[in-house]
């Protein structure tokens, strides 16, 4: 095929030889082994991010919150004296689960079972007859668990000693901070479950190689005769996290509604002063599992929760800085809602046709080009991880 | 609530009872369930009002639009689900509708 290159180099294959070429083994896709090695190894040695500081507004405000990959039931509490904390959704007394809601404003969290009662900053208010315990109430408080912010999102470490969260993410934290969702007072949201291994999962998001074959009409502004996959323009690979700049078609083609909603939304996001961030065509990709598009007209998060080695979870938010301010902002935004979460759903069959055939066992390797290079990165970087643990499980 | 629209937009009357609907669930739900044609003549009706419904509500606080201002806010809510089953989706969107149903909208602004 004979492609007119115009206004477009593809990332080039010398660029991205320090992460090698060799075929990716097919088994951590979908091994349960290899899963329960991921999940010490991996998911308790990272921070992770579950919430936004929007959802916890007032002292006593909370949220649970799942993690089922490391079997944690997370509470996480605006305290009395305004700060954030995050304790397992777990009584002291004998391991009950506190809290069922999903989200709420409390001062007092009691266990259902004998009504121990916790105060927002996890301490244990009272217990019944707790005379007869050889306890002392300081030491029953609830478990915590480090917890830290940035560009208002909410990230939890659950292994011992963690990082200071911004020097993980290195400069990725002053960019994102940046952006409207470093602003945001509300979101929408839409989510999924999958029938397929996390990484599967998130290398569908971190690739266009599959573009135009998955996405022919949802996707069709993103190709063009001069980029006709829509790859990216730049990848950035910092640590164990990586980025994409996204390349900006010269002749977009966006259905009318589109176009009309990006234009209502405009007015706004200029007052607001949003359109400033210069990583507006940057797609975050936050070591484990976590995406964010920097478009301050839909900067958008997508994290995908490991539940099992052949099951995910995905949830994905727009996050907006202030609430509707106008007819036209209502209709912008719910209009990019729509239309993000038909190119998400497009995804999920062909990610778990994917699943079931690596899942058959029939392979021993997988492949990966230039263009799929934050797939690449993504693997090795776990791979490195699990073989540390094992490593260091071996030593002791 | 009544099916009355605003003053310039009762010709949109006959679409309230069925595309007025009040949380983006619901109305991607219609997007599912209306027949193809029925979708296809709320389309071609709004279509051409999309920027003077916006234009027109944008006049008023959202918070205090009345039940009429509400039923035309809520159309075209609507609409931007349809139109993107018309304008994107064209031939495919009958294939597109179960997948779909697997990304359950759990929250947007407009319900809020």
């Amino acid at each position: 095929m004979n492609i007119e290159q115009v206004n477009f180099t593809p990332i080039s294959k010398d660029s991205v030889e320090f992460l090698g070429t060799r075929p990716i083994p097919a088994k951590p896709y979908y091994d349960p082994e290899w899963f329960e090695l991921e999940r010490e190894a991996v998911f308790r040695r990272s921070w992770q991010c579950i919430g936004h500081v929007c959802e916890l507004p007032e002292r006593g405000s909370f949220i649970r919150r799942e993690l089922e990959v490391l079997r944690a039931s997370l509470l996480i509490v605006r305290s009395s004296d305004g700060k954030l904390r995050a304790f397992h959704n777990v009584c002291t007394h004998r391991g009950t689960q506190l809290v069922e809601e999903a989200q709420g404003k409390r001062s007092r969290f009691s266990c259902p079972y004998h009504m121990w009662t916790f105060g927002s900053d996890g301490e244990l208010v009272s217990a019944p007859d707790f005379e007869q315990f050889n306890l002392n109430k300081e030491d029953c408080a609830l478990k915590q668990v480090a917890i830290d912010v940035c560009a208002g999102l909410i990230f939890v470490f659950l292994g011992n000693e963690p990082p200071p969260l911004r020097e993980w993410l290195g400069p990725l934290a002053e960019q994102m901070e940046t952006l409207p969702v470093a602003r945001a007072t509300t979101f929408s949201e839409y989510c999924y479950e999958i029938d397929a291994n996390w990484k599967l999962t998130y290398d569908n998001f971190q690739e266009n190689y599959h573009l135009r074959f998955i996405h022919p009409r949802s996707g069709q502004s993103a190709c063009a005769p001069e980029n006709p996959f829509g790859y990216p323009k730049e990848f950035d690979f910092i640590g164990p996290h990586r980025t994409q700049t996204i390349w900006t078609n010269p002749n977009p083609d966006p259905a009318p509604f589109l176009r009309s909603a990006f234009a209502h939304l405009v007015p706004n996001a200029t007052k607001k002063g949003l359109l400033e961030t210069p990583y507006g065509r940057k797609y975050f990709a936050l070591f484990p599992s976590f995406f964010m598009l920097g478009s301050p007209l839909q900067n958008f998060v997508h994290i995908v929760y490991p539940v099992s080695a052949e099951k995910s979870r995905g949830v994905i938010r727009l996050y907006w800085v202030d609430d509707d301010h106008d007819a036209s902002e209502r209709f912008g935004r719910e209009a990019i809602m729509v239309t993000a979460r038909d190119v998400h759903s497009e995804d999920l069959d062909v990610i778990e046709a994917g699943q079931r055939g690596l899942s058959s066992g029939a392979l021993t390797h997988i492949h990966m080009q230039t263009q799929e290079s934050l797939c690449r990165h993504l693997f090795n970087t776990v791979e490195e991880m699990v073989d540390a643990y094992r490593n260091e499980a071996t030593k002791t | 609530m009544s099916a009355a629209l605003p003053e310039g937009f009762e010709e949109l009357t006959e679409f309230v009872e069925v595309w007025a609907s009040p949380d983006a669930a619901a109305r991607d739900a219609l997007r599912g369930s209306v027949p193809a044609g029925d979708r296809q003549a709320f389309y071609d009706a709004f279509a051409p009002r999309l920027e003077e419904t916006l234009d027109s509500l944008d006049k008023i606080p959202l918070a205090t639009h009345d039940s009429k201002q509400i039923n035309l806010m809520r159309l075209a809510l609507s609409f931007a689900h349809i139109a993107q089953a018309q304008e994107v989706q064209g031939p495919d969107e009958a294939k597109h509708a179960r997948s779909r149903t697997r990304l359950p909208i759990i929250r947007a602004t407009a319900d809020c």
